[in-house]
């Protein structure tokens, strides 16, 4: 029975120690992944591969694995199941660049394949982020997938689950690189999230089925998703943390490094200062940074009205509540539902900060003016107008001067 | 003595400090200025003319009646011991009014440390760390004396090797502001107060920023530490850059409101700073 040109790009991809430059190789010397199975002995003279490796090849192609191979075809014919060869029209762009030689020869997807030829930005960070990184990924993450860019990630705990919630809260784009066959999921965690990304955006993988989690995937896989986008914000990261493999790639492969900074006693940020004092990351305090930075221009259909040009993930003017999707596992970080928006209700407040309130009632008001006219210390205000802005009963306009919402 | 001459013209009126500067380059030196008489001034302003004709010697003798008291000199821009670095920049004065020790001026390690009024405690503990650090490896450290980041900056320095300098918006007769008393005392001790106003000079509001293009211009570069945005400290930014001094910022949480200034300094181009290693870093070239 001849078989689907598919079967031996599949059947290539399981050869032992073919890597995605010996598999490039290999199509460029053969001119396909069927020429390499079917070619006579002669061909294989002037190829220029280690002899050990020509010898391990031959002996795989003598005898290659079809029963995986079968099951690769009985996985793609699910519906949403989908290969992306090399070869295909619809391959990734960007994964194509010059700069990117170990491109993965194929890519397993199940969801929306056309979302892998959208504009996207990687949002990377560490596994055991603090609350507040988590909360600023998620923001950033709604926020940008709402002015019409996809999220791409790795889906691994902390910050990327967290980029990837907030995606599913905004547009639903989302992608996330697995390190493992898409036929299982990890971290286990990550169930039922993985499925909701399937439904709205894109699970992806370079890697065959029946491929089970190893560390050394990790850094691989972070090129894929360094690889995919126009820049990879990351959003919290200590000194030696594995996002910042994503970051590594992602200035080998000439693409913009964002990073966002914290206080430096905070040990979770150091790596995120390393980028920006270092490795030229620009530091990132707002998703307009972004926006500005790539030149995207607001979408003319997004559903938030941006009022002020310095948009703040925290200042929606709208105080739209946004759907919590229902989640019924244990509460890990990514099944936890997205924070609705605070309600505008002051009466909880205590008198210090409803004189704050009250002093912001005259107009826009700078911090300084503040400290003056109420006498409390400047630490003091700063943190009742942080808890103020979190509460959406303040926010802080262009020019530095907080105005009551 | 020379010195009469360079306070003299110190007290005309509505004389820039460029004009002054120019005068000095015109005619060599103060004394020659006012010996030169009527012919030679012809070119010059008619305030300029009346003042050189009847100069302010009662000022001048009070300016010495200063100068005489221990630890008190002055600097003039002709003088072997004013800051080189200062002499450089566009704008320098002319004359320096010192209290405490000349000998840290002309010292080449000198690193301004600048930041908010309304400071955040976590804010000042680590100016007084950095300026602390700083001063055990070998640098001075320069400021405003303002309340805030630049005190805690003063007291870092003072807790270190001592060796600061603060750069008044006055006459150096009286300390301002006020509850720094002590402060100025301390500084004069092993470092240098400083001010380009002759003794008994009111505060005007143009002194504010005239003053942060001396703290920069003495300094090998500007540390910025907490600094709403906009704010002065960006200001003694704007002038150090002018310079083509080093700018560093020290970044926090994108939520807090004091560091927004640090953080658009860095998206400019300031060095971003966690350590002194990094400040060290970029000045040794100078050093």
């Amino acid at each position: 029975m001849s078989k689907a040109e598919e079967e031996y790009w599949l059947a290539l991809v399981r050869a032992p120690n073919v890597g995605p430059i010996t598999f490039q190789i290999l199509v460029k010397h053969f001119k396909s992944p069927r020429g390499v199975f079917e070619a006579d002995q002669s061909e294989w003279q002037d190829l220029k591969l280690k002899v050990k490796l020509k010898e391990k090849l031959q002996n795989y192609l003598q005898n290659p694995d079809w029963f995986a191979v079968e099951k690769d075809m009985q996985w793609l014919d699910k519906p949403n199941h989908h290969l992306l060869t090399l070869d295909h029209p619809d391959y990734p762009p960007l994964l194509r660049s010059e700069k990117i030689a170990d491109r993965p020869p194929l890519l397993f997807i199940h969801g929306d394949a056309a979302l892998l030829s959208s504009k996207q930005l990687a949002i990377v960070g560490t596994r055991y982020p603090s609350s507040e990184g988590e909360q600023t990924a998620r923001e950033f993450a709604e926020y940008l997938s709402h002015q019409g860019l996809t999220i791409t990630s790795g889906m691994a705990l902390g910050i990327d689950g967290a980029a990837h919630c907030g995606a599913l809260a905004g547009s639903g784009k989302t992608i996330a690189v697995a390190g493992t066959g898409l036929d299982r999921i990890y971290p286990p965690q990550h169930r039922e999230l993985a499925h909701k990304i399937a439904e709205t955006g894109a699970l992806v993988s370079e890697l065959p089925l029946g491929t089970s989690v190893q560390r050394r995937h990790f850094p691989i896989r972070s090129r894929v998703v360094s690889g995919l986008c126009l820049g990879t914000l990351v959003v919290e990261a200590p000194e030696r943390s594995g996002a910042l493999y994503a970051a590594k790639h992602a200035l080998k492969q000439e693409r913009e490094v964002f990073a966002i900074p914290g206080s430096i006693n905070n040990p979770l940020v150091k790596g995120c200062h390393q980028l920006i004092k270092k490795k030229g990351a620009k530091l990132v305090e707002k998703a307009t940074d972004i926006l500005e930075d790539l030149q995207i221009y607001r979408s003319l259909t997004t559903p938030n009205k941006i009022e002020t040009p310095h948009f703040s993930p925290k200042q929606n003017t709208n105080n739209e509540i946004h759907p919590v999707p229902s989640s019924t596992t244990t509460d890990s970080p990514a099944s936890q539902p997205v924070r609705t928006k605070p309600k505008n209700n002051p009466s909880d407040l205590d008198s210090n900060d409803v004189q704050l309130l009250n002093l912001l009632e005259a107009g826009p008001t700078s911090i300084d003016a503040l400290v003056e006219k109420c006498g409390f210390t400047a630490a003091s205000v700063s943190s009742m107008l942080l808890m103020l802005e979190l509460r959406g009963l303040v926010t802080l306009n262009p020019g530095g001067l907080y105005a009551r919402i | 003595m020379g010195e009469e001459y360079w306070l003299a013209l110190a007290h005309a009126p509505c004389l820039s400090v460029r004009r002054f500067v120019r005068l000095i380059n015109y005619f060599g030196s103060p004394r020659n200025v006012f010996e030169a008489g009527c012919w030679e001034w012809q070119g010059l302003a008619c305030d300029l003319r009346c003042y050189l004709q009847h100069p302010n010697w009662y000022a001048v003798e009070k300016d010495m009646q200063w100068l005489a008291q221990p630890g008190h000199h002055l600097l003039t821009l002709l003088h072997q011991d004013y800051p080189r670095l200062l002499r450089e920049i566009y704008d320098p004065p002319p004359l320096l009014f010192v209290q405490g020790n000349c000998a840290v001026l002309s010292e080449l390690k000198k690193l301004a440390i600048v930041g908010t009024r309304h400071s955040s405690p976590e804010g000042e503990e680590m100016a007084q760390a950095f300026a602390k650090n700083l001063s055990y490896l070998g640098f001075t450290i320069t400021g405003g004396m303002r309340v805030g980041i630049e005190s805690a900056s003063h007291w870092g320095a003072l807790a270190g090797t001592g060796k600061t300098i603060a750069v008044a918006v006055r006459g150096l007769d009286e300390v301002y502001p006020t509850q720094h008393y002590v402060l100025a005392h301390k500084i004069a001790e092993k470092g240098a107060l400083i001010s380009e106003f002759p003794p008994g000079t009111q505060i005007k509001r143009q002194h504010f920023p005239s003053r942060c293009r001396i703290i920069s211009g003495l300094s090998l570069g500007t540390l910025v530490i907490e600094a709403p945005k906009p704010s002065t400290s960006i200001l003694t930014v704007r002038f150090a850059l002018e310079q083509g001094r080093e700018v560093f910022a020290i970044p926090g949480s994108i939520h807090n409101p004091l560091v927004k200034g640090c953080h658009h300094l860095i998206k400019e181009g300031a060095k971003l700073v966690e350590t002194v290693d990094d400040i060290l870093e970029e000045l040794q070239i100078y050093l």
